[in-house]
């Protein structure tokens, strides 16, 4: 277990970091040639930019989250993306390690706005998971994935707490350490992979959106005349 | 669906499947849609090859030619599963059967992209050497997309983005390429695009002709005015395109449109064109390919008659299908602009060219926003305001504007008669409910297939002394010449 902990905090932290890096590389290479292909063939290359920023900012405000059908679970998720993206990058245990490993610094959360943080998007994320379990819908839409990917979160978050509060921990310190670490390096490892794509890709899903209504002139005869159906009626 | 199945009359099914749907129904009352429907509704011929092999090769060449690929390759990337479309859409609130949640249908297609254009896909397939897409499959994807009445209503409530109507269109493009399309809807596309009258409706110039004088009679013997409709006129602000099927079906709507024009003074802007005066492009809900045919035949004629911008009458599909097609395939900033009746008549009241009787509708009336005008906020303040002006009576329904159910007939849908249960009981189930609690006497749809579709969801939920009608058929009443 020791062992595995010193993996984990040496040699498989830098692979989930160089993975996550190339990742968000192949993410961004990908989404951006597409684009711009998408972009050139268009046959009307006008863009509502404004429109399209403010229906993005729209989904991120998280007071919006209070307004649609599905209160409940949309609040939930609002607490546990924003667990999600402050604490890992706030959390001053964290942003310690960042400074001594590179030197780089920036401010860090209080403990108890963090410990609050954490708490709240462990409670979110169980009640995400009961969802996607109890409502018909979500569940049947499942798949093995959305499953692995809530309960990675759930760990990470909940091994998180714990070892930032050796007291209240019934588990093993390095157990817990092992579960923080394994996690959260998964984590890392699958978001470029994954559905968690989505935090990569979010910013560009509007402009997909409205360039899929921007029609390629031609392209109906094109493609039937790499089927071999020109001539042919409707 | 027990009340569906109650709804629909004697006789009114057709000869195929919805005959043997409606006796399916009868004896296993709590069956869902999908096992009611069949395919053989919407296939005309089916392609006699390999159809897996076809559907692949349809799919690589759209790839490789329409910008879908961005799209498709993006969406199958970010689908977070949230579920968040299921309680959008009115299909799954009224069956409850999920596999009518939008996201599951928009994945039908994605899986397939996944699996045979991907690299991870492929290289999962060659290790466990199997082929993903099964004949199956795409039947199960036919089904579908036919399901789905394309209103949009989930694709705003995406919170990746991921338009699913836009998903369903092109499946359905990919399928009509393999000659998987209702037949309602194809029928029609082939007599405008290769027919000898080159309309949806098969009306041919002189018939056309014979009713717009019939149309100005009746404006005479109703109104007392002598209201010409402007033919072939050249050099005009608008070319007017309105569903052909309004010349044979809503006399009023097209009589009120002309008396507006007639009682502002301002019928020297419009022209009706005889080389084409067809607005419907079923394009929009099964191929691209059609669809910039068809709107070639729009701006060629507005070209001809050297209007400056073309005019859509009220009819939904056709006004998004113009607002989206003809800039794209039209010149991007060099398009005509495309404007909807609605905005035309919402300027003359503002501009103060229309007298309006105020006490000519006393009944309660409501609005249905037809999704294609509404979803994107295009037009749904505009119909309110000039309803406003002159009925003394108006509520709106809940949810409305952006965020409005659908008739339950779009997409298509409501040209296919064999679906008539399906669409009234299911699809337009909770379009019925809105209807009923709104107590109003008029349902003001300013869309031909929503008025149709309306029409038979009134009929088929026994919603009595309902009467659907356009706005301009009111707006008609209340103009004082």
């Amino acid at each position: 277990m020791e062992s595995a902990v010193a993996f984990l905090r040496g040699p498989g932290l830098f692979f989930a970091f160089a993975l996550l890096f190339l990742g968000i590389l192949r993410q961004a290479g990908l989404t951006a040639a597409e684009l711009i292909r998408a972009y050139r063939k268009a046959g009307d290359q006008r863009i509502p930019w404004s429109w399209l920023f403010r229906k993005s900012l729209g989904w991120i405000v998280p007071v919006n989250a209070l307004r649609g059908t599905r209160v409940p679970y949309t609040a939930a998720s609002a607490l546990f993306h924003i667990g999600m993206l402050v604490v890992p990058l706030f959390l001053a245990g964290h942003v310690a390690l960042v400074k001594k490993g590179w030197g780089l610094s920036w401010p860090a959360l209080p403990a108890p706005v963090a410990d609050a943080l954490t708490l709240l998007a462990v409670a979110a994320l169980l009640f995400l998971a009961l969802f996607r379990i109890l409502d018909r819908a979500a569940r049947f839409l499942s798949g093995f994935q959305d499953f692995l990917l809530l309960v990675l979160c759930l760990v990470a978050f909940a091994s998180g707490y714990l070892v930032a509060h050796p007291a209240s921990n019934p588990l093993p310190f390095t157990l817990t350490w092992f579960l923080h670490l394994l996690s959260a390096e998964l984590l890392l490892v699958l978001l470029p992979f994954t559905k968690l794509a989505h935090a990569l890709l979010f910013p560009f899903t509007r402009i997909t959106w409205e360039l899929g209504w921007h029609f390629v002139p031609g392209a109906g005869d094109r493609v039937r005349l790499a089927l071999g159906k020109e001539g042919e009626g409707v | 669906m027990a009340e569906a199945n109650t709804a629909q009359g004697e006789g009114r099914q057709g000869p195929l499947v919805g005959a043997t749907a409606a006796a399916a129904a009868q004896a296993h009352p709590k069956l869902l849609p999908h096992q009611v429907l069949g395919l053989s509704y919407y296939v005309e011929r089916l392609y006699p090859g390999d159809r897996v092999r076809r559907f692949l090769e349809i799919f690589a060449a759209v790839l490789e030619h329409t910008h879908y690929a961005h799209l498709v390759d993006t969406y199958a990337r970010v689908g977070a599963k949230c579920a968040n479309c299921a309680s959008a859409c009115q299909i799954y609130l009224a069956t409850k059967d999920p596999k009518d949640v939008p996201c599951y249908r928009s994945n039908l297609l994605l899986e397939i992209y996944r699996r045979h254009f991907t690299f991870r896909g492929v290289l999962q397939s060659k290790l466990a050497g199997t082929v993903y897409l099964t004949e199956e499959r795409i039947r199960e994807l036919a089904e579908s997309v036919y399901h789905c009445t394309g209103c949009r209503r989930c694709s705003f409530e995406c919170p990746m983005g991921i338009d699913h109507g836009l998903l369903t269109h092109l499946s359905r493009y990919i399928l009509s390429e393999m000659d998987i399309a209702p037949k309602a809807l194809v029928v029609a596309t082939r007599e405008q695009l290769e027919g000898k009258t080159g309309n949806t409706s098969a009306i041919p110039v002189p018939a056309l002709l014979d009713t717009l004088e019939f149309l100005t009679e009746d404006i005479r013997d109703e109104k007392g005015v002598e209201v010409p409709f402007p033919v072939d006129q050249e050099g005009r602000e608008f070319v007017f395109f309105p569903a052909v099927s309004d010349y044979l079906l809503e006399a009023d709507t097209l009589k009120g449109i002309a008396l507006a024009f007639h009682a502002a003074g301002e019928a020297h802007r419009w022209t009706i064109g005889t080389g084409y005066y067809d607005g419907i492009n079923y394009g929009l809900f099964y191929s691209d390919w059609c669809a910039e045919r068809i709107i070639q035949k729009e701006i060629a004629e507005t070209h001809r008659l050297k209007g400056k911008r073309i005019l859509i009458g009220e009819c939904g599909h056709a006004s998004r299908s113009a607002k989206v097609f003809v800039p794209s395939f039209g010149g991007g900033r060099k398009a005509l602009p495309v404007v909807n009746i609605l905005e035309v008549t919402w300027d003359l009241l503002r501009r103060g060219r229309l007298k309006l009787d105020p006490d000519a509708v006393p009944d309660r009336v409501t609005y249905h926003d037809p999704c294609n005008i509404a979803r994107t906020g295009w037009i749904v303040d505009q119909p309110r305001e000039i309803l406003r002006a002159f009925c003394k009576n108006y509520v709106d329904m809940e949810p409305r504007g952006e965020k409005n159910f659908c008739c339950g007939g779009g997409g298509g849908t409501v040209s296919i008669d064999e679906v008539r249960a399906y669409r009234t009981g299911v699809t337009g189930k909770m379009k019925a409910e809105q209807i009923r609690r709104t107590g109003a006497r008029y349902v003001v749809a300013p869309c031909a297939n929503c008025k149709k579709q309306l029409r038979e969801v009134c009929e088929d939920h026994r919603l009595e002394g309902v009467e659907v009608v356009g706005l301009h058929d009111l707006l008609y009443k209340a103009i004082v010449p």
